[in-house]
């Protein structure tokens, strides 16, 4: 037998004391110097290396395995087999690329580079499209993410979506899980009232410090500021019970200022929601000229880690569970359809409007007219076959991370982009604690 | 633009310099002239202006010339995988036993350790249960089930005990379910054949080796005693019950060059027309590797085929062409495909049936198990990464050839075996377009 080559060994705060965690089987175990010392060093394994019935848990656990197993393998099926299920159905719809905001980060370009709203013909086309789609692959779940520009400026098309769908589940006896993703602006209660009664599953929204930061990057088109608005909004949602997930952006100039917004929103009573808090990156030429402003990687490692657990001390929920499959994010799901407002498909919000990574477009009868190259440049995507992730032990739940920025930097979605592992270790240990409090008594 | 890698040219016999162009990657094909050709050939110095705008517009439609920045072999990778996962279909065969009342020295099952071997009731309702399991969690909407041997009406209380259940089942479930049975015919009554066609079976293959003086030496009863006429009998019992026939002859060295006296005989006892798929015949390191001297090489057995195919047709006979065609199709990488043996093992392939092989052992209740480290190690099986595989034209229809015997060749999976689509390629496809032009 020999040790896996996705076992990572994290120092906890004792001494002595370490976190064993299988990437590929999603295993954990706290362990001793002792153990550590036998599972990184020693070429062979049997039952005398360790006491039995460790040696037995490890085994099954997938810590220490049989000699001729080629772990690299078993990723290489596991990603395979995800990316082509076919219970892995995800659209995301554009119904405008147009913004009230001018975020100077936006990957988008504001709305001023292209600010098309999707027309009722279009809008009936993804419609349908959804449904065929539904219908072909006898889904149980429909799961629908309204996006922009800003979403709500097209409300029109919103409606139609969130209401032709729902009726159409609810007649077809599918479940209809919306979500929206929103600057948060434009909402009032007369639409939070409609999305409760779409049971729209979660609502995205953005702040990025407190009042004085958020109001220098959080911007209407003409410089003001938009933190009471969306605090009154994020207040309102709140109330109606749907679910809030409030992304918090971190580059340079807002890392330290994080805290004061926490405790605001305490203050606002706004504890406890999901708080993604995640490093800015430059993932398109719209905003390139703001990298100068981004975390580098040792920053990120440095900083980000911190306001998690920060975030976690303070009462709010924190997405931390490392991925169980090997794939970055949807994107490389079989299933997975941005729809622009043109009705052209693409396979990454990163991608949108630009032609070369178009993989098709939907047609009059709902149907996409032809697969384009760029699908299946990107679902070959394989990290297997590149360098820097071939003997990585973060590969299983990395899966050679994020194509889209691969491409960025290297003009090919057949590079890695270690994005977001920096911190990836201390996003584990934290997982764990919070997981398991009473095995790290600190 | 540039030409397609994988185009192929094949010149026709009828002394004009005419060649069909075919594309393994799209399965489009055309007549061409030598000049078209040379401009396609010419792949560094490809300028589309040479062909004419219309035949230019036709052949981009078609995947013959491309965009320059298209890279096909990422193409055939996306769809390898996808067929592979997608988990549309469920495929099981299920061994009822190993046991046989023939005693062929080719045959593929005759090793002791698992001899006469019989399904017990117990793991024919566990294999029944995982059948039932896998197909409920792929979602899929049709079931496929083949029954092999051993020879499986040997268990014929087993075979029918499974298909009625499962039948039911599929009903039930509205799940269209689909049934093979390979068998050597000596055990076929008309009542088991009207019996096997109330259970909608799509698909029964009977051997023969040759003609019946070759054919008893090959396919003998346990006491030596040849069996052709039994099997023509099975054939006529099954042709007579309108149950879709296959006949596989199984082609060696020795009686390659006797088909025409078998074809001749099959038309005297009335069984013109009849659908012949002829197979070769290869060995396993781990069975019948002594009958190895007898077999041809598949290089030659590429050259044989077209001629044998071509004479069936000639005098009648229904013979499928398509399968050289049609995308290959290695059952033992695709995910949902299991073979269950008469111990409860759980394989991916019937040339692999060795417990080294196994993924995994049918638990009672036929709850699906944690597959062992020989799925991965197959599954994870890409042409794509093969370098022999990457510079093939012939990649997109032959997916890297044949796993199993790439174990037995070079002790891994994950090599090329050029096995059904590459040898005889040109006579092959020939052979294919001269009787599709001469249908329509």
């Amino acid at each position: 037998m020999k040790a896996s080559i996705y076992n990572l060994i994290i120092p906890t705060d004792n001494s002595g004391e370490f976190i064993l965690y299988n990437t590929l089987k999603c295993s954990a175990f706290v362990i001793d110097e002792e153990v550590k010392n036998i599972l990184e060093n020693s070429k062979f394994l049997d039952g005398n290396s360790l006491e039995d019935n460790c040696f037995q848990t490890f085994k099954k656990e997938g810590i220490i395995i049989d000699d001729n197993i080629d772990e690299r393998k078993i990723v290489k099926v596991l990603r395979e087999d995800s990316k082509f299920h076919k219970s892995y159905m995800k659209f995301v719809v554009l119904t405008t690329y147009a913004c009230n905001l001018a975020c100077p980060y936006c990957f988008e370009g504001k709305g001023d580079i292209l600010h098309k709203s999707m027309s009722p013909d279009s809008t009936k086309r993804f419609i349908k499209f959804v449904k065929n789609m539904a219908e072909e692959y006898n889904r149980k779940i429909i799961d629908v993410t309204l996006f922009g520009g800003e979403p709500l400026l097209n409300l029109d098309a919103c409606f139609e979506i969130l209401d032709s769908l729902y009726n159409w589940c609810k007649e077809k006896n599918i479940k209809f899980k919306p979500g929206i993703i929103t600057n948060g602006t434009l909402l009032n209660q007369e639409i939070i009232d409609k999305f409760v009664k779409y049971g729209m599953y979660f609502i995205q929204i953005t702040l990025d410090g407190p009042k004085d930061v958020n109001d220098q990057r959080r911007i209407h088109k003409n410089g003001k500021g938009t933190y009471d608005e969306i605090i009154k909004n994020l207040q309102m949602v709140k109330k109606s019970g749907i679910p809030i997930q409030l992304l918090v952006n971190v580059d340079k100039s807002n890392f330290d200022r994080i805290e004061e917004l926490l405790d605001d929103l305490i203050k606002k009573d706004l504890g406890e929601i999901l708080i993604p808090i995640e490093p800015v990156y430059s993932v398109t030429e719209a905003c390139a000229g703001y990298t100068p402003l981004c975390l580098r990687d040792v920053e990120i490692e440095k900083i980000i880690p911190k306001l998690w657990r920060m975030a976690d001390k303070k009462g709010f929920q924190l997405p931390l569970a490392p991925n169980k499959f090997p794939l970055w994010c949807g994107t490389e799901f079989r299933f997975s359809y941005v729809v622009d407002s043109f009705c052209d498909i693409y396979k990454c919000v990163s991608f949108l409007g630009k032609k070369e990574h178009c993989v098709g477009s939907i047609n009059e009868d709902g149907k996409i007219t032809e697969i384009k190259y760029p699908y299946y440049d990107l679902m070959a995507r394989d990290p297997l076959n590149m360098e820097t992730c071939r003997d990585c032990k973060l590969l299983p739940m990395c899966g050679g991370g994020c194509p889209a920025l691969a491409y960025k930097n290297y003009g090919t979605y057949h590079r890695e982009s270690c994005l977001r592992i920096k911190g990836l270790e201390d996003r584990i240990k934290l997982y764990l604690e919070t997981q398991f409090p009473d095995k790290f008594k600190n | 633009m540039k030409p397609s890698f994988y185009n192929v040219f094949v010149e026709l016999n009828n002394n004009k310099k005419e060649y069909i162009l075919y594309n393994t990657l799209t399965r489009s094909a055309f007549v061409v002239d030598e000049q078209v050709k040379n401009i396609l050939e010419n792949l560094d110095n490809f300028d589309i202006n040479q062909l004419e705008k219309q035949v230019s517009e036709t052949f981009k439609e078609a995947g013959i010339i491309i965009d320059d920045e298209i890279d096909e072999l990422k193409i055939v990778k996306v769809e390898y995988d996808l067929n592979r996962f997608k988990s549309d279909y469920v495929k099981f065969v299920v061994i009822p036993t190993y046991e046989c009342n023939l005693a062929c020295p080719y045959c593929y099952v005759e090793r002791e350790d698992i001899a006469n071997k019989k399904m017990s009731n117990e793991k024919a309702e566990a294999a029944i249960n995982f059948i039932k399991n896998i197909t409920n969690q792929s979602k899929g909407n049709e079931l496929s089930l083949t029954l092999f041997g051993g020879e499986p009406l040997a268990n014929i209380d087993g075979s029918f005990f499974i298909l009625d259940s499962l039948d039911q089942w599929c009903k039930e479930k509205n799940i269209k379910f689909i049934v093979r049975m390979y068998s050597n015919g000596t055990l076929l009554t008309k009542e088991i054949a009207d019996e096997l066609l109330k259970h909608n079976i799509s698909f029964l293959q009977i051997t023969l080796a040759g003609p019946k003086k070759i054919h008893d030496e090959k396919r003998v009863f346990k006491n030596g005693e040849g069996t052709f006429e039994k099997t023509i009998d099975a054939i006529k019992i099954a042709i007579n019950s309108k149950i879709p026939l296959v006949i596989a002859v199984n082609i060696d060295k020795d009686n390659k060059d006797s088909m025409e006296e078998l074809l001749e005989d099959l038309i005297s006892r009335g069984l013109t027309g009849a659908r012949i798929m002829f197979t070769p015949i290869y060995t396993m390191p781990h069975s019948c590797a002594e009958y190895e001297p007898h077999c041809l090489s598949f290089e030659e057995w590429g050259e044989v085929l077209p001629n044998l195919q071509k004479m069936a047709l000639d005098k009648g006979f229904d013979v499928p062409l398509d399968p050289y065609l049609e995308p290959f199709f290695c059952w033992a990488v695709v995910k949902n495909s299991f073979v269950i043996d008469p111990f409860g093992d759980i394989y991916k392939c019937t040339s692999l049936l060795e417990k080294k092989h196994s993924i995994g052992t049918l638990e009672n209740d036929g709850k699906i198990p944690k597959f062992k480290w020989p799925y991965y190690d197959l599954m994870s099986r890409d042409p794509t990464s093969i370098d022999a595989c990457k510079a093939c034209k012939y990649l997109p229809m032959c997916g890297g050839g044949c796993p199993a015997l790439s174990y037995f060749l070079h002790g891994t999976f994950h090599k090329q075996r050029c096995v059904r689509v590459k040898p005889g390629f040109d006579k092959k496809i020939k052979v294919f377009f001269e009787e599709s032009l001469t249908k329509n």
